[in-house]
């Protein structure tokens, strides 16, 4: 006896220790959050981080009849975790609150937040027999009994006032009353948004009992994901028959606009004789009897995309309501060059998970580095709720008092069809010199300049207080243009080509031209002088006007020209002085041969001439 | 028509008044020494007036001032490569680099022929030879013609090889990928990666040369010391 006591006394010291060490925390939730008259509600408190004496003050509940079912208590680690367990069978229909249960523990009072439910009114149908079905495969011997007994009557619709999830179940469970197992699907909004959550729910029914171990085959999805919300169990009548159900919930969202689709899930059953056999004989008619199947039907959705336009640049594809985001840091006074570790948090009822990663805004100061996102989802009271946070490691690169803006967030809401945007609050971070590097060198040294002046210190001179004068735009022009440096490197190219494929510059190509030219014209000795005197010039660059003949003769030969030319030349030249000095009569027909022969010297001199 | 002039001239004059009414705000900021505040804003005008060498100026003064002397650096940097014949850019950016242990005039080299060979911008310098280029292909081509004005040649080739010269290797300085300790102390590894064991320790301000990176690695060279090794990409700022 006396050890008994000390060990509750030992329990609960280090329960109570725990929870000052880790804190308490209690929740409620429900089953269901929509039900009809007939069906019942479990409701568990959960008490995490106490044992003991703990007794729940339930609020006053008149829309229901509250049982007290079960209390547990387990403590792994010294760390306990109590529940109790409530079955509420409502009294009318209706919006009812569950309040805030309150746990005294230790000095402290702890609450959980409310809870809604919906209760609707039963379709009008026979009464149904308050049969074990209630209690689901708990006990599926005894239902067959109670069904065997029902009396068949026509279908009942659901009331209108029912949710649309239940409504359809309700009617498509009704269209079954001729089957003894069947098992159907139907989700609450068969068109919904991209990574919009959707409820499916799927339902075996049935009418007689089975045998336990009835393997369950979850439904495959396309273009969906999806998250368990729980199971529950119910009861339905259909024509006047009693059948039980066991329900399966899940949270499913599109992943792209389009067609989606839930396939048929499956439940292998071995149906019961109902007679009262041994566990034993149980167990030998379940391997003898061949298991049959039921099959739900195929759910199609169609996946809608979010609407673009006035979509917020803080978007990343949440679609959701009653979302929350925060901002933390782990320390706000940092040395420079210290991490901190920045942490945003976001909460909602939606599904977050498949979202993008939030993208961090410049952050003037900081080095930033990536994200990092982890998430998770959780259901409460039928519905997801999902959590995601990002964390990132900021880095200031100097000291300073800095402010971490306000980050944005957006989200849909495809109730009210709008985009919501939400805010971080800024927080304030002091960052102090570094304490790590080296000082740097010391400009204080003070140093004596002459003429009476003494340096004291050195500093960094002033802001500018205007932009720097633009570079000049032809500058900026002429460096943007690298193909301004090939044509002068053309140009030199084809002067080279020019002078490497014949080594006579332009004029003494012209020469040859300029002398055919003029001596064709030539009625006078002094004309052919002229003509023969500028050939010279221009293809050899002696200039005959002041130079005696041997002279000339010996430039030409300078130049390579070959003596026999040089000869000709000379013959010529002499003939022509003669002819210039000679009586007028010995103009015209000399001079016309003087011009031929000139020719066919300079011709000559063209291709055996040399050069200058 | 007056009133159409009015018109078009309106969102210039009021760009250029919220530019004033900006710089004096961070001026006023940067008097009452709230230096973290004025980085804001001098880094927003920026984007506006991108590569302009008094914004940098500005944001290397109020890192210079924050203690930060590897940014500080860098932004002088940039500044001075924009702008190299501003005197206070110049006095900034070697004041900064001396903190640092770092020189601005290389040792041996004299201050004149520094400024000298500095003194234009790497686009100034391409203008100057592509014109010592066009004059000397003018002059070439026609000497090669008419072999005339000899000398005027010899004059253009030598103003052609110099600018021309001048820019390559300033092509050449600018083309190193430098960089700077941004961190208040950054880690010399002998590998990319932490697992490498730290050889040096380098302090901010510290001038470094890029050779490779690897993953979130770069191998450098510390340009005052000559070590080399490896350093993880967030401890530096790349110029």
């Amino acid at each position: 006896m006396w050890k008994k006591i000390l060990l509750i006394l030992l329990l609960s010291f280090a329960t109570q220790a725990q929870a000052d060490l880790m804190g308490v925390s209690v929740s409620a939730s429900v089953n269901k959050t929509n039900i009809s008259m007939n069906d019942e509600l479990k409701l568990t408190l959960t008490i995490d981080g106490a044992a003991g004496n703990i007794t729940p003050q339930l609020p006053s509940t008149p829309s229901f009849n509250v049982y007290q079912v079960a209390s547990t208590q387990q403590i792994d680690n010294f760390h306990a975790i109590t529940r109790f367990e409530y079955i509420m069978m409502p009294r009318f229909p209706g919006k009812a609150t569950i309040g805030p249960i309150s746990v005294q523990y230790g000095n402290k009072t702890y609450q959980t937040d409310p809870i809604e439910i919906n209760v609707f009114r039963a379709p009008n149908t026979a009464t149904p027999q308050k049969a074990a079905a209630s209690q689901g495969m708990i006990d599926t011997s005894m239902q067959g009994a109670s069904a065997r007994k029902a009396v068949r009557k026509a279908p009942a619709q659901a009331p209108a006032e029912w949710p649309a999830l239940e409504r359809i179940l309700y009617n498509t469970a009704a269209k079954h009353g001729n089957e003894h197992f069947f098992m159907i699907a139907a989700v609450d909004n068969a068109s919904p948004y991209v990574n919009q959550l959707a409820t499916l729910a799927i339902r075996f029914y049935y009418d007689r009992p089975f045998l336990n171990n009835a393997p369950y085959i979850a439904p495959s999805l396309s273009n969906l994901v999806m998250e368990e919300l729980g199971v529950s169990d119910g009861n339905q009548s259909i024509d006047g028959r009693n059948y039980a159900y066991k329900e399966m919930r899940y949270a499913i969202s599109g992943v792209t606009p389009g067609k989606a689709s839930v396939s048929e899930a499956e439940i292998r059953y071995v149906p019961d004789s109902g007679f009262d056999i041994s566990m034993f004989d149980k167990m030998f008619a379940a391997l003898s009897k061949e298991p049959q199947t039921a099959k739900s039907n195929i759910v199609n959705l169609t996946i809608r995309p979010v609407p673009t336009q006035d979509q917020p640049k803080s978007f990343y594809g949440a679609v959701g309501t009653k979302y929350s985001i925060s901002a933390d840091v782990d320390r706000k006074s940092v040395e420079a060059g210290e991490a901190i570790n920045l942490t945003i948090t976001l909460n909602g009822t939606g599904n977050l998970k498949p979202t993008s990663d939030l993208k961090l805004p410049r952050l003037n100061g900081f080095k930033t580095y990536d994200v990092v996102s982890t998430s998770g989802v959780g259901q409460q009271n039928g519905s997801l709720k999902s959590y995601k946070i990002f964390k990132s490691v900021i880095v200031p690169s100097a000291s300073g008092s800095y402010i971490i803006p306000k980050i944005a967030w957006s989200y849909f809401d495809p109730v009210k069809k709008t985009y919501y945007t939400i805010y971080t609050t800024p927080i304030s971070v002091n960052v102090t010199p570094s304490t790590k590097a080296d000082s740097g060198f010391d400009f204080s040294t003070s140093a004596d300049l002459g003429n009476g002046f003494r340096q004291l210190t050195q500093d960094i001179r002033y802001l500018k207080s205007a932009l720097s004068e633009p570079t000049a735009s032809f500058i900026q022009k002429a460096a943007a243009h690298n193909w301004l440096f090939y044509p002068p490197l053309l140009l030199l190219g084809m002067g080279l080509i020019f002078a490497f494929s014949d080594k006579k510059t332009l004029a003494q190509k012209r020469a040859l031209s300029n002398a055919k030219t003029q001596l064709k014209k030539a009625l006078k000795a002094d004309e052919v002088a002229d003509a023969l005197s500028t050939y010279l010039q221009l293809r050899y660059r002696i200039h005959t006007a002041s130079l005696p003949l041997r002279e000339i003769s010996n430039a030409l030969k300078k130049c390579g020209c070959p003596p026999n030319l040089v000869e000709r030349f000379e013959t010529i030249w002499q003939k022509l002085d003669a002819v210039r000095f000679a009586p007028v009569a010995m103009q015209g027909e000399g001079a016309q041969e003087l011009a031929r022969q000139s020719l066919e010297l300079i011709k000559d001199m063209e291709s055996k001439g040399g050069h200058a | 028509m007056k009133k159409w002039i009015l018109m078009l001239c309106l969102p210039v004059l009021l760009c250029l008044s919220g530019f004033a009414a900006d710089m004096q705000q961070a001026e006023q900021l940067y008097r009452e020494g709230k230096y973290a505040a004025v980085l804001g804003t001098y880094e927003d005008l920026l984007r506006a007036y991108p590569n302009d060498p008094f914004l940098y100026y500005n944001i290397g003064n109020c890192y210079f001032k924050m203690g930060s002397r590897g940014l500080a650096t860098a932004n002088y940097y940039r500044a001075w490569r924009a702008n190299p014949r501003d005197k206070d850019i110049t006095h900034n950016l070697s004041l900064a680099l001396t903190a640092s242990g770092e020189k601005f005039v290389p040792a041996g080299m004299p201050a004149a022929l520094h400024q000298a060979f500095f003194g234009l911008t790497l686009q100034e310098l391409k203008v100057a030879a592509l014109a010592g280029l066009w004059f000397f292909g003018i002059m070439g081509t026609f000497w090669l013609f008419k072999r005339r004005f000899g000398a005027l040649v010899i004059v253009s080739l030598l103003i052609c090889i110099v600018t021309g010269g001048w820019y390559a290797w300033r092509s050449k300085i600018a083309s190193q990928k430098l960089a700077v300790v941004a961190a208040p102390i950054a880690e010399l590894r002998s590998g990319p990666g932490d697992n490498f064991p730290a050889s040096a320790n380098v302090a901010q301000g510290h001038l470094l040369l890029l050779q490779d990176s690897k993953d979130q690695w770069y191998e450098v060279i510390v340009k005052s010391q000559g070590l080399k090794g490896w350093i993880e990409a967030d401890t530096i700022e790349k110029i």
